[in-house]
């Protein structure tokens, strides 16, 4: 969106396209689980950051209740299997559907609320699914969370070794980049970043940003649950900490942050940061340390506030543009 | 093109607005004048839908305009700029313009050339990368007028778009002013430069503390007594005459 | 107040409370026992809102990590109960002042960067702080439960019987009461200051026009510094009151901060009375539905009555309308 855009990113393409053909060739030849379980991980928080960051980057609306939308993808899709034995493939959309819904309403309520307010408003909101999730035993098993006992089966979105989840994780964190991208250089795109400028302005042009503002929260609920219900068929497990509850909010959020908010590949970025060093962290120190490592990304998160809040490809992306005229 | 009936509009006890009717026709250059606090902002937030007035009509192109938001308003070809300019301050001046030419253009491609067609226009072809918070006042102005030109009206609002002008840059307004007049758009003009307006309206309106003074021509008005009351006092007016 | 054809009696609607049947009594005392529960629960909740409403009135930011700073304090009154054998209503007057210096700290080093930049840094600050301080917390001094009990406190005050009003003994939690009686007389003293004082009311002429109250000399910076900490110190000598009465651990700010969200979306941002009022609401709606349907109800009926608010009146009570919604355009003249 910035001065162009469009030239900067065709030098930006060659690189892009690049690394995807490394990520897409690079795991055949990995034989360490351990790595692939990185990557994994990188692309579906990739991915959900991603989510994140249409409704909180380019819509500018900050939520701090997706944790909720993951959480309702990995419980719909789980106990749709469970019960009715709904292959994994379905109920990812029908969680999505479901927290498109969730999500439209939540809109509808709270898109008139300043910035601050609306933050509080998602936090509550999150909140509420969170106790949900943990009080309606009969339905979610409460703290104790839920498995699935499944056999490794396409119909069942369960696979025996690492590398199917590798690039189906690889093709969700690509798709979800790809909406952004799609939606910074289409008439949407435009029209969020007007309303995100100055909203009365937007209006004046004839921008219907009531419209504009539930489909950017509609993209973002819909993806944030695909994340959620890839990251159960992942794990065969969910419990309310691991999908649902508020760190998960301030983790994605945190991603997108670092990575770079309201830009493309930020959120990837952000990911593959934080995924290794987690990593690296949870191995040196295992669980004897708990919460250091939410101590960590509590300082990066205020530092890079005060510091560098356009994120670590958002200062690229704003020295190449400084420079971007001049090249043209 | 526009009949306005009997509005009125208070804020809490405070009214601001009161019967306030007029016409314009299509092609003419209307005055809004007053002193300060006189409520032509505000008549021109009610005409563009961002408040709404409790009593009384605004009927433009003979389709009514009560109770349409400010999006819906735009569509239907009346657009307005802001006195204190809102420019999209994290994109470019093109990309700005771009804003309002998509109501009408179809695609990105469309709207890119409809906006920089109306950036060479008004003036601001050489700042188009620009970022929009990097513009000057009287840039920023402009800029105001090329969005606003970019969703095609047919009636266009300018809420003081002369303020904090030296000569040289109002004399370029005045010529934008009078060229968009030609390609055929409707203006209404809000400003407090007597003598430009005298020399670009048809009509002026005046109005004073939320009530109509007169209207007329602007030989008219300048000899009205009671014009010259509310601007310059009564003591003057006793003075004077 | 209830019905009176629970008894047989045919007299006249003037009767005296003994002649309401047993049960008659019973009710009217389990419903004024509630009662008072739920308004000296609610000043609580009253006092420790009313810092988080005065920042976001003041500054407009919503502090995330209020919470938190709640936690501290009572972790602060804990430790020097528990290693000094100080009084926690004495401790007041060192963890106030503890707290004080600490929003002191933390405007000065981390929100006020915040100031005018995006919405995105001023949420995310105090977000960042609030996990830090959490978690900090959970590192050092682990999750345990802690609490404090006080021995002249322990032993409930028993009130009454009013036989003219047809109650019966009602109990009163004596840690509770003095809470609710400081909390209060706090409360009062810092909305005369608000009110009456000339600091007060160059902080209030800063919450209702920033760029007029610039223009008039005053320092915004200072003002901003000023109201985080007073915001900080009433949360904190709430902290100390409430550690008497209830549970420390490294979350249970996040557990009173969303009471404290309720309280201040209920009151209207920005308004002291308002929280005062809709803490004490806040806290009889929670004994009651504690009492008619279910402890765990409580968490579901904060959220209700979150949401109403919200789609009802999102200014809240007392909040001005249109406070709490998106810049809008300014009509000059």
């Amino acid at each position: 969106m910035k001065p162009s855009t469009k030239r900067t990113d065709r030098k930006h393409s060659i690189w892009v396209w690049t690394a995807l053909a490394v990520m897409v060739i690079c795991p055949l030849f990995i034989k360490n689980n351990y790595y692939l379980d990185g990557f994994i991980l990188i692309f579906m928080w990739g991915a959900f950051a991603g989510a994140w960051n249409i409704l909180s980057g380019y819509a500018g609306m900050t939520s701090l209740g997706h944790n909720a939308f993951f959480g309702i993808g990995a419980y719909t899709s789980t106990l749709l299997f469970l019960h009715f034995g709904l292959t994994p493939w379905l109920g990812m959309f029908a969680g999505g559907f479901l927290a498109m819904t969730v999500g439209l309403l939540v809109g509808v309520v709270c898109f008139r609320l300043r910035s601050h307010y609306f933050a509080l408003a998602t936090l509550a909101f999150g909140e509420v699914c969170s106790i949900l999730a943990l009080s309606w035993r009969s339905l979610t098993g409460g703290a104790e969370g839920l498995a699935l006992p499944i056999e490794p089966s396409l119909y069942n979105f369960a696979f025996d070794s690492k590398l199917p989840y590798v690039y189906i994780g690889l093709a969700l964190c690509a798709g979800v980049t790809g909406v952004c991208y799609y939606i910074e250089n289409s008439k949407l795109g435009y029209y969020l970043t007007a309303f995100k400028e100055n909203e009365a302005a937007a209006r004046a042009l004839g921008v219907n940003t009531g419209r504009v503002r539930l489909t950017a929260m509609a993209l973002s609920s819909f993806l944030s649950a695909i994340s959620g219900t890839f990251y159960a068929q992942y794990v065969v497990y969910i419990d309310p900490s691991s999908v649902i509850r508020l760190p998960l909010s301030v983790q994605v959020a945190l991603f997108a942050i670092v990575g770079g908010v309201g830009t493309v590949f930020g959120p990837i970025i952000g990911a593959a940061i934080f995924i290794p060093i987690t990593i690296a962290l949870r191995g040196w120190l295992g669980t004897s340390v708990t919460g250091l490592y939410m101590i960590i990304y509590g300082v990066i998160l205020i530092i890079i506030m005060l510091y560098m809040p356009d994120g670590i490809y958002g200062k690229i992306k704003n020295r190449l543009t400084a420079a971007g005229p001049a090249n043209s | 093109m526009l009949q306005v009936r009997d509005i009125s509009k208070s804020f809490g006890g405070n009214v601001v607005l009161s019967d306030v009717s007029f016409d314009i026709n299509s092609g003419d250059v209307v005055g809004l004048i007053g002193p300060n606090g006189a409520g032509k902002t505000t008549l021109f937030n009610i005409l563009s839908g961002v408040y709404r007035s409790k009593t009384g009509r605004i009927k433009f192109n003979g389709q009514s305009l009560d109770r349409l938001k400010p999006e819906q308003i735009c569509k239907r070809g009346l657009c307005r700029t802001f006195q204190i300019t809102k420019p999209f301050g994290n994109i470019s001046v093109t990309q700005n313009v771009m804003v309002g030419a998509l109501i009408r253009a179809g695609s990105l491609k469309k709207a890119e050339q409809k906006a920089l067609e109306i950036l060479e226009f008004v003036g601001l072809y050489d700042k188009r990368d620009t970022l929009g918070r990097s513009l000057t006042i009287a840039d920023r102005k402009r800029l105001e007028i090329a969005r606003g030109l970019a969703t095609q009206p047919r009636l266009l609002l300018l809420d003081e778009v002369m303020a904090g002008l030296n000569p040289q840059e109002l004399s370029e307004v005045k010529r934008l002013i009078e060229d968009i007049r030609h390609s055929g758009i409707t203006l209404f003009i809000i400003e407090h430069i007597m003598g430009v307006m005298m020399s670009l309206s048809d009509r002026i309106i005046v109005l004073d503390y939320g009530k109509m003074l007169c209207e007329g021509s602007p030989d008219s008005i300048s000899c009205d007594p009671d014009v010259i009351k509310a601007y310059l006092g009564e003591e003057y007016l006793a003075a004077t005459s | 107040m209830r019905a009176r054809s629970r008894g047989t009696e045919k007299e006249s609607p003037a009767i005296s409370a003994q002649y309401f049947s047993k049960k008659d009594t019973v009710d009217l005392t389990i419903f004024t026992q509630l009662l008072i529960s739920g308004i000296l629960l609610g000043g609580i909740y009253a006092l420790s809102s009313i810092g988080l409403t005065l920042i976001f009135g003041v500054m407009k930011i919503v502090n995330f990590a209020h919470g938190e700073y709640l936690m501290l304090a009572m972790y602060a009154t804990f430790w020097l109960f528990t290693l000094t054998g100080m009084d926690p209503y004495v401790s007041i007057f060192v963890v106030g002042p503890i707290m004080f210096a600490l929003g002191w700290v933390s405007y000065r080093f981390f929100v006020r960067h915040t100031i005018g930049k995006s919405h995105l840094a001023q949420i995310f600050v105090t977000v960042g702080i609030s996990t830090v301080i959490q978690n900090v917390v959970l590192l050092f001094w682990s999750a345990d439960f802690r609490t404090i009990s006080l021995a002249y406190a322990r032993s409930p005050i028993v009130i009454g019987p009013f036989p003219a009003l047809g109650v019966e003994e009602l109990i009163v939690n004596p840690a509770r009461l003095i809470a609710f009686v400081l909390g209060m007389g706090l409360a009062l003293i810092f909305y005369l200051f608000i009110k009456k004082s000339y600091t007060g009311k160059v902080i209030r002429a800063t919450s209702q026009d920033r760029s007029t109250a610039l223009l008039m000399g005053i320092n915004i910076d200072r003002v901003f510094m000023l109201t985080f900490a007073i915001g900080l110190l009433m949360v904190g000598v709430a902290g100390a009151l409430m550690m008497p009465i209830f549970t420390a651990h490294p979350f249970v700010g996040f557990e009173f901060v969303l009471i404290m969200f309720v309280v201040v979306v209920l009151g209207g941002m920005g308004s002291i009375v308002g929280a005062v009022i809709a803490g004490l609401f806040i806290g009889v709606l929670e004994v009651f539905s504690s009492f008619l349907i279910s402890p765990e109800s409580k968490q579901a009926i904060y959220f209700l009555v979150f949401i109403a608010v919200l789609v009802v009146k999102p200014s809240g009570l007392f909040g001005m309308k249109g406070e709490e919604e998106l810049e809008r355009i300014e009509a000059i003249d």
